[in-house]
This record gives structure tokens, C-alpha cells and sequence, in this order.
């Protein structure tokens, strides 16, 4: 688009950069208010101020380990199963005759509200009499991160040519050497995006948790029932914490993308 | 997976007269290839099974059962088989569906407020930014979508409550001089941390729309003479209709199913049907709970298919073909 002026661009600029204030500010704004070590609601106003009091304030919290554990346990095994099955339907999609039937089915949790797939969940699970526990929510949470694991894996197997399994398999490997040898490192991408989406979207989480956990509550449940009951300061050290831990594990996955970028390009 | 080993030497084009060796080995070879088909074709089901049961028995099952259920007559603490319309006549009797009609309207205004923001970023990513900006913009996008939604809606009350940023700052510049109290705690509130926690949804699907119309369509229009804004309204926009769908819909959903911005932002009266259907689960009162589900759920499924039929969604992913 050449005919736009310089004038307009910098306007587009400007909402662009107000949108992302709009969506990002808050949640900086409470990461800088966790480090204020007296109980107003402000940032630090000297830099010798900024503390990690009710940082440390969280481990007097008697039922937050248990919250803590339970949701990495929920988010490892969401990301496991997310991943294993998104890779099974990334490696069928290829062969499918009808693909946006599939397609559909596995995007269609992706359009039904929370509250309802949750609901209707826990009364499934009545009905064949399964007791709530953990493994409700790892299958809620699976429902829930399928339909984006399944893109992104489908996205990165969409640049996998269906000439290099034959000639692998020409070439006298079995099914399983090309997938070990090719499939896999083509598409790894994918494959860790989709485990990465699994774990973040199940420890983030509350509804479907809500709906589904057992007597142990996960920490999104631990988490809001702190913010409605109006708890002291340290709730936005445990914001901030969990909101750091996101962070973190999303620069990892830019780290591990720009690597794999790199390294293909080397190889072609 | 081409042609059987036994076909790719070429020697039956060679000789005329073929061997009996020459036969038993190319039968042989057509056997292990039918053998190896009908092992590929299971191996295909055992890919194709789990993801598509695994969908179809928690994430439609369920949903069926609810309306199903929706027609049963409650007992005590169950429900028991019946036919009965109980559950929808109380859903209009009860004052229900004035909450009902409030969350729509809610969710309509945000979807609309997502949709006047997010198509003009989308664009602005897609046609205008040079390509090094438009990958960092697009990943800034998808980052909300990792973080948690409870912690991003709870530090609005940061930015909109009594003491918070607004307020400090219109006190600052003079413009006010006492704290404005409607701000947290209100319909308005509401409507930001909605907006706030979708706009990422409506962003993508028209990203993802705008790909697909080629730059040559674009100057074909500006070569006829059309200005920017008639290149927009005629040709643009009615070729971006999938993801305007896509991401209206995405909105729309997810905002008629979500609570927890009602429930830390909005005032003590403000009560949405999502809270109704969490207190009437707790109440043990399930086939009014499986009423409006089933309602949200006729809704959802007809915005749906409308997508799908003149708005083609299904176009959005050819790209995954």
C-alpha cells in the first residue's frame, strides 16, 4: 500500500500501540504493585523500595503448595495428552479425504462457552460415575487446549512434504524410522507448541476447574477465591508470580522457535 | 507409498516371455503390498480415533445429554425422564431471561466495540507494517492468550477502582476533584475487562482473512480510481467477511460464557446468566441450569452455521490443506 501517507501510518501507530497499552498495562502495572513493600495500592516510589516482601509472604500460605502441585501436575499431563493427540491428528490429516469434517469436530470445543462445556462435562461424568479428582479437569483442560494445540501442530505439518516420508520409505525405511528421522524433527514445532499450549491454557484456567476439581483446588481456584474475598497484598505477588512464570515460559519458547528457525536455515 | 517394488524394474516390458520365477515374485510382491495398505489403513485409524472419539464423547456427547436432560423433571437431587417444558416456562416466568437478555447485550456491545478496534489493527498488522514490526506485533497479540485471564481482569481493578490509575491521574491533571466511584464495579467495568480479555480473538481470524486478499486485487481497485476508503468498503472488507465471522463469533462466545469479569468487576447488582447457571448448579436445580444452556447452545450453534454458510469460515484454514 503505497498511497498511504506517513500521516495515517503514524495514526494506525498510535491506536496499534494504545490497544496493546489497553491489554498490557494492567497486568504491569500489578507486577509493580506486588513489589511495594507497604499495604497501598502503589508502585514502589523509590527504587530502594521495590521488595519481594509478599513474595516471601506466600510461603505462610498454608493451602497454596497443595494448589501449587496440583496444577503443575494438571498442566504437565494437559500437555502431554494435548500434544500426543494433536500429533496423531497431524499425522491422519495428511491422509484424510473429507479434512474440514475433522478439522470442525476438532476446533468445534473451541466455540462452545466455557460455563456450558463445563456443566455439561461434570454432569457426563456423573452420569458414568466418575468421582471429580484431578483427572476430570486434565480431561476438561484437554477439551479446552485441543482445538489451539491442533492448529498449531497442523500448521507445522502443513510444511511437511509428503515426498519425504515416500522417499524415506523408498528408501527402506520403516514407518516408524520416518517418522523418528523425519516426521518428528520437521515438525517439533508444533508439537512443542501444542504442549506449551496445553500446560498454559490448563494452569490459567478456571471454569472448566471449577466445575470439574475435586476436594484439591488448583490455583486459579486457590487464586480467585483470594480476590473476591479481598485477601492482603500478597494476592498480587501470587498474580505476579503466576504472571512471570507465563512470561517466562513463553521467552523459553521464543528462544526454542528462533533455534529451530536457525538451524533449518542452516541445513537448507 | 507409490507402486509395489515388484513394478519399478521395468522387466516385464523387457522380456515377452515371463518367467514362472518372475511371476511368483511379482505375486508376492503384490501381496506384501496389499499387505502393507491394509497395515497403513490401520495404522491411519489408530491416528485418526483418538483425537476424533476423544472430541466427539466429552466435547459433543455432553452437550447433547444437557439438552436432553433440559426436558427431564427435577427430583430432589437429581433428575428423573420425562418430557416436560417446565424448565423453559420458568426461564421466562422467573425473570430469567431479562439477565439473559442483559448478557446479550453486553456481549453484542463488546463484540461490536472488538470489532471497531481489532479490524483496523488486523489491517494495520497485515498490509501496512513492515514485515520485521509485523511478526513482533503479531506475537505481542498472541502472548494474552498465556497469561492468565482471572489475574488480567483482576488488575483492572487496579487501573479503575477508587484509588486506582485513572482516578490518580484525572485528580492529578485537575480535571475532577473527588475519586469517580462508577468506575469499578459497574456495567462499564464490565465492558472494558470483556474487551480487554477478547480483543486478542478478533485480531487473528481477520489477520488470518486479510492474507488472503492479494496486494493485485488491491491496486487493481486503486488502478480503476477507487480512493482507500471505497477500495475498503467494496472490496476489503466483503473479502475479509470469513474472520470478521470468525473473530465476531470468537467474541461473541466467549464473552456470553464468562464470569469471571462479572464477578470482579461487576457492581453487586450486576448478575449475568453465566453467575445464574453457577448458582442454580450449586442449588441443585439442573434442568433449569440445562434450560439455558441448551438456550446459549441454540444461539451459538445458529451463529455458527450462519458463519459457515454465507460467511464461509471454513475458507480461513484452507491454508492448513
Amino acid at each position: 500500500m503505497g498511497s498511504i501517507s506517513i500521516l495515517k501510518k503514524s495514526c494506525l501507530w498510535t491506536f496499534t500501540i494504545l490497544a496493546l497499552l489497553f491489554i498490557f498495562l494492567p497486568s504491569t502495572y500489578l507486577l509493580a504493585i506486588s513489589l511495594e513493600p507497604s499495604e497501598l495500592e502503589r508502585i514502589p516510589r523509590n527504587l530502594s523500595d521495590f521488595s519481594l516482601k509478599w513474595y516471601i509472604r506466600l510461603f505462610h500460605q498454608e493451602r497454596l503448595p497443595g494448589a501449587i502441585k496440583q496444577s503443575v501436575m494438571v498442566g504437565l499431563l494437559t500437555a502431554g495428552i494435548t500434544s500426543f493427540l494433536s500429533l496423531l491428528s497431524g499425522m491422519c490429516y495428511r491422509k484424510l479425504r473429507k479434512k474440514s469434517y475433522f478439522l470442525g469436530l476438532l476446533i468445534f470445543p473451541m466455540f462452545v462457552p466455557g460455563i456450558i462445556a463445563a456443566i455439561s462435562l461434570s454432569v457426563f461424568f456423573r452420569l458414568i460415575s466418575i468421582r471429580s479428582s484431578m483427572y476430570t479437569v486434565v480431561l476438561g483442560h484437554v477439551l479446552y487446549a485441543l482445538p489451539y494445540a491442533t492448529i498449531v501442530t497442523l500448521v507445522s505439518f502443513s510444511g511437511l512434504k509428503e515426498g519425504f516420508i515416500e522417499a524415506a520409505r523408498d528408501l527402506g525405511a520403516s514407518g516408524f524410522r520416518a517418522f523418528k528421522d523425519i516426521i518428528f524433527p520437521l515438525t517439533r514445532g508444533g508439537i512443542f507448541g501444542a504442549a506449551l499450549f496445553g500446560f498454559l491454557l490448563s494452569l490459567n484456567e478456571f471454569i472448566r476447574a471449577y466445575f470439574l476439581s475435586g476436594w484439591q483446588e488448583t490455583l486459579s481456584i486457590y487464586m480467585f477465591g483470594q480476590m473476591k474475598g479481598g485477601a492482603d497484598p500478597s494476592i498480587y505477588a501470587l498474580a505476579g508470580l503466576i504472571l512471570s512464570v507465563s512470561i517466562f515460559l513463553v521467552l523459553v519458547a521464543l528462544v526454542y522457535y528462533s533455534f529451530i528457525r536457525y538451524s533449518s536455515r542452516s541445513f537448507a | 507409498m507409490g507402486k509395489p517394488p515388484g513394478f519399478a524394474g521395468g522387466s516385464l516390458n523387457q522380456n515377452s516371455s515371463v518367467t514362472s520365477y518372475q511371476c511368483a515374485n511379482l505375486l508376492k510382491n503384490i501381496r506384501k503390498f496389499k499387505i502393507s495398505k491394509s497395515k497403513e489403513r490401520i495404522l491411519f485409524f489408530i491416528q485418526l480415533l483418538p483425537p476424533a472419539l476423544f472430541v466427539i464423547i466429552l466435547g459433543v456427547f455432553p452437550l447433547v445429554l444437557i439438552i436432553i436432560w433440559s426436558f427431564w423433571e427435577p427430583t430432589t437431587y437429581w433428575i428423573k425422564p420425562d418430557l416436560t417444558i417446565a424448565a423453559y416456562h420458568k426461564f421466562f416466568t422467573a425473570g430469567r431471561y431479562l439477565t439473559f437478555l442483559k448478557t446479550l447485550r453486553v456481549s453484542c456491545t463488546v463484540t461490536f466495540l472488538a470489532l471497531i478496534i481489532g479490524y483496523p489493527i488486523a489491517y494495520f498488522i497485515r498490509k501496512i507494517v513492515s514485515e520485521k514490526y509485523r511478526n513482533i506485533l503479531l506475537l505481542t497479540f498472541i502472548i494474552p492468550f498465556f497469561l492468565s485471564y482471572i489475574i488480567r481482569v483482576f488488575s483492572l481493578r487496579l487501573i479503575l477502582g477508587r484509588y486506582g490509575v485513572i482516578n490518580n491521574v484525572l485528580l492529578w491533571i485537575g480535571l475532577i476533584s473527588d475519586p469517580l466511584e462508577g468506575l469499578l464495579f459497574s456495567e462499564l467495568a464490565v465492558h472494558i475487562g470483556l474487551l480487554s480479555s477478547y480483543l486478542p480473538f478478533m485480531i487473528f481470524p481477520i489477520v488470518l482473512s486479510i492474507e488472503r486478499v492479494g496486494e493485485s486485487t488491491i491496486e487493481a481497485s486503486q488502478d480503476l480510481g477507487a480512493t482507500f476508503f471505497q477500495t475498503l468498503i467494496r472490496v476489503i472488507i466483503p473479502l475479509t467477511k470469513p474472520g470478521i465471522f470468525a473473530g465476531c463469533i470468537f467474541v461473541f462466545v466467549s464473552s456470553l460464557g464468562s464470569t469471571v469479569e462479572w464477578d470482579l468487576l461487576g457492581g453487586v447488582g450486576e448478575f449475568s446468566t453465566p453467575q445464574m447457571l453457577e448458582s442454580l448448579m450449586t442449588a441443585l436445580k439442573f434442568p433449569s441450569a440445562f434450560a439455558i444452556s441448551t438456550l446459549i447452545l441454540a444461539m451459538t450453534m445458529c451463529v455458527l452455521l450462519l458463519g459457515f454458510k454465507y460467511a464461509k469460515i471454513a475458507e480461513l484454514f484452507e491454508t492448513l490443506e
